[in-house]
């Protein structure tokens, strides 16, 4: 007690210096915050919006247009796994859209599932921006809202959709609902409907185009998907994962990653040297106290201590007031500019890491304080004052 | 053939003893601040020592009180060589063995009067007990700082620093009191009364007081008169106080 006491006098006694340290620290310990739980928040809002638009795991064909033979095996071993949340059979394939506006086809692609649930757990069709409602009966699709826009139909309407570009093939369908996965590309993409429904479209009942599988962690379907492959060891098939057919994304989110941390652990360094240089002018500045408390009793470690101690008051105020900062920073980015660019959620995990790594940071910084005053002769000291 | 009885009153004969000690400073010319001086003090006693500046005197106190240590010779406290101390144990030597009032008052301006005077009992890690504040009290009454205990070390003057500078040094109750010319930043009256204040805690304290000064401040009582010039002993002078 003693010494923390002695420790807060000192701090307390060079009252400026200590204000802008904390200061300097908070900010640098609230910019680390801010940062940190920015990064990871667009990184989780990119792999988010990747994953909306694509299973976590797919089994194809080989050859990806050719349908999936003996599907039913691969379903009953891959659904026995652990990891594995939910399986989709997915009926796919290229189909057309008359367009009456014109008089001419749209491209689209047909994707029919055993369920629109299964569907929506993959592809969060029903968001808060769908309209309408989810489809009953055969012949009920859900359309993106781009295409609709482009044919000038809305729910209710009816679709001719065919295989091929020629109108007497094709079959005729009612649009329930309208999806907005937030990707103009992808809302004018794609055709959801029951699978049964996709089979008569493309001529291909009771015939699967891919599997999807969804995963507890995502950030494991890689790992799962090898586990996959080995399994079913099946030379006519392709296990895919989302990172895999993301790996340009994954390898700058990586980068990015690594260069946040580089960031993060020079503004910690500066900090931190920061803390270090002040406790040694400090050390200097306080060499008569330091001296005469030795000749009163205190030991050489004790005397190291204080300073110790000084690093660590000094650490967890700037520690509190950088996390309050950073709080703060956060607040004010979502409230005007987080709903179009991406909202910041506060991680726990990394906010104690960093807040504990400051602290740590601080108590470090005091080592070599510390070290001047445990060296220092109280001899020297008191033969000087 | 020397008894057991002997030999321990020998020891308590001799509180402090200072056997052939020799300090060497090291530099480029190195400096020898004391020259083979061997000394011995009774407990309980009010001792003196004087000399010109730079005689050794305050070196001589500063191996008694553990801040320096000598190049050559052995210094014995209460029959323990304190040469043979490591850093931990020369700390607890020096705070509760001894009590340091300096030239300069070297108190904690960061500390009120009352902390200041607390310090060494705080650094002693014992707990306070009713006999203790009463001790405390009685200290502070008789060295006449109680009025502004809690006033903070730049308010008081020179003498009412050096007065707190004496309470800090006696509240762990040390066998030795070492007092480095206490009134040398002060005025003559100032000094007599610290001078008197020494003596007076002397007497009702009981411990033993080695103090340089002087020699025109001799006007106390004293049990030995040791004058040193060079770093050399010249004389030692004892007198037949009863204490």
């Amino acid at each position: 007690m003693l010494l923390l006491d002695i420790a807060f006098r000192f701090i307390k006694s060079r009252k400026l210096q200590s204000i802008l340290l904390i200061v300097g620290f908070s900010i640098g310990v609230g910019t680390n915050l801010f940062i940190g739980n920015l990064i990871s928040s667009i990184e989780d809002d990119l792999i988010d919006r990747t994953i909306n638009a694509q299973p976590h795991i797919t089994i194809t064909n080989t050859n990806s247009s050719d349908y999936i033979s003996d599907y039913s095996s691969i379903l009953s071993e891959v659904e026995s796994m652990n990891e594995i949340t939910q399986t989709s059979k997915i009926l796919e394939g290229r189909s057309f859209i008359m367009n009456y506006k014109n008089d001419t086809p749209e491209d689209i692609i047909v994707k029919g599932f055993s369920s629109f649930r299964e569907a929506d757990n993959i592809f969060n069709i029903f968001n808060s921006d769908f309209q309408g409602s989810r489809p009953a009966e055969a012949n009920e699709v859900i359309l993106g809202k781009g295409m609709a826009e482009k044919l000038g139909i809305g729910i209710g309407d009816i679709l001719n959709v065919s295989i091929t570009p020629a109108a007497p093939l094709g079959r005729i369908l009612i649009v329930k609902g309208l999806y907005d996965l937030g990707s103009d590309t992808l809302n004018e993409l794609w055709l959801f409907c029951h699978i049964v429904t996709a089979g008569m479209i493309l001529f291909a009942m009771d015939k699967v185009t891919s599997l999807a599988f969804q995963v507890k962690n995502h950030m494991k379907a890689d790992t799962i998907a090898a586990e996959i492959e080995t399994k079913l060891n099946r030379d006519d098939i392709v296990v895919s994962n989302w990172k895999e057919e993301n790996s340009a994304l994954m390898k700058t989110l990586q980068a990015q990653s690594i260069s946040t941390k580089v960031v993060q652990f020079f503004i910690l360094l500066s900090v931190a040297i920061g803390i270090g240089s002040v406790l040694s002018i400090s050390v200097i500045h306080k060499q008569k106290q330091i001296g005469i408390l030795k000749a009163m009793g205190i030991s050489d470690h004790e005397s190291g201590q204080i300073f110790t101690l000084q690093g660590l008051i000094l650490g967890t105020i700037g520690t509190f007031f950088g996390f309050l900062f950073g709080l703060l920073m956060i607040f004010l980015f979502n409230l005007f500019t987080g709903v179009d660019v991406v909202t910041i959620t506060i991680r726990l995990g990394f906010t104690l890491i960093s807040l504990s790594s400051s602290m740590a940071a601080a108590v470090l910084a005091a080592y070599l304080p510390s070290r001047m005053s445990q060296q220092m002769q109280v001899i020297e000291i008191i033969q000087r004052s | 053939m020397i008894s057991q009885h002997q030999i321990k009153s020998e020891q308590i004969d001799k509180m402090i003893v200072i056997d052939h000690v020799t300090k060497v400073y090291d530099g480029v010319v190195p400096c020898r601040a004391l020259d083979d001086i061997s000394i011995s003090i009774a407990p309980g006693t009010l001792n003196i020592i004087v000399g010109p500046s730079g005689s050794g005197k305050t070196t001589l106190l500063n191996l008694i009180g553990g801040l320096d240590k000598p190049t050559e010779g052995k210094i014995q406290v209460n029959g323990k060589s304190i040469d043979s101390l490591n850093s931990r144990e020369m700390a607890k030597y020096r705070n509760q063995d001894v009590g340091f009032i300096f030239q300069s008052h070297h108190l904690l301006p960061e500390f009120t009067v009352r902390e200041n005077i607390l310090l060494p009992y705080r650094i002693s890690r014992k707990e306070t007990t009713p006999e203790f504040w009463e001790y405390y009290k009685f200290l502070i009454t008789t060295i006449g700082i109680d009025e502004y205990q809690h006033s903070k070390i730049f308010e008081l003057s020179g003498g009412q620093q050096q007065r707190v500078a004496i309470a800090r040094a006696l509240i762990n109750r040390p066998n030795i009191v070492l007092a480095d010319e206490p009134g040398s930043n002060l005025d003559t009256k100032l000094t007599r009364s610290i001078f008197d204040l020494l003596v007076d805690l002397n007497q009702k304290l009981g411990c033993t007081i080695l103090l340089i000064t002087h020699k025109d401040n001799l006007h106390i009582k004293y049990s030995k008169l040791f004058e040193i010039q060079d770093g050399v002993l010249l004389s030692e002078i004892e007198t037949e106080v009863v204490l």
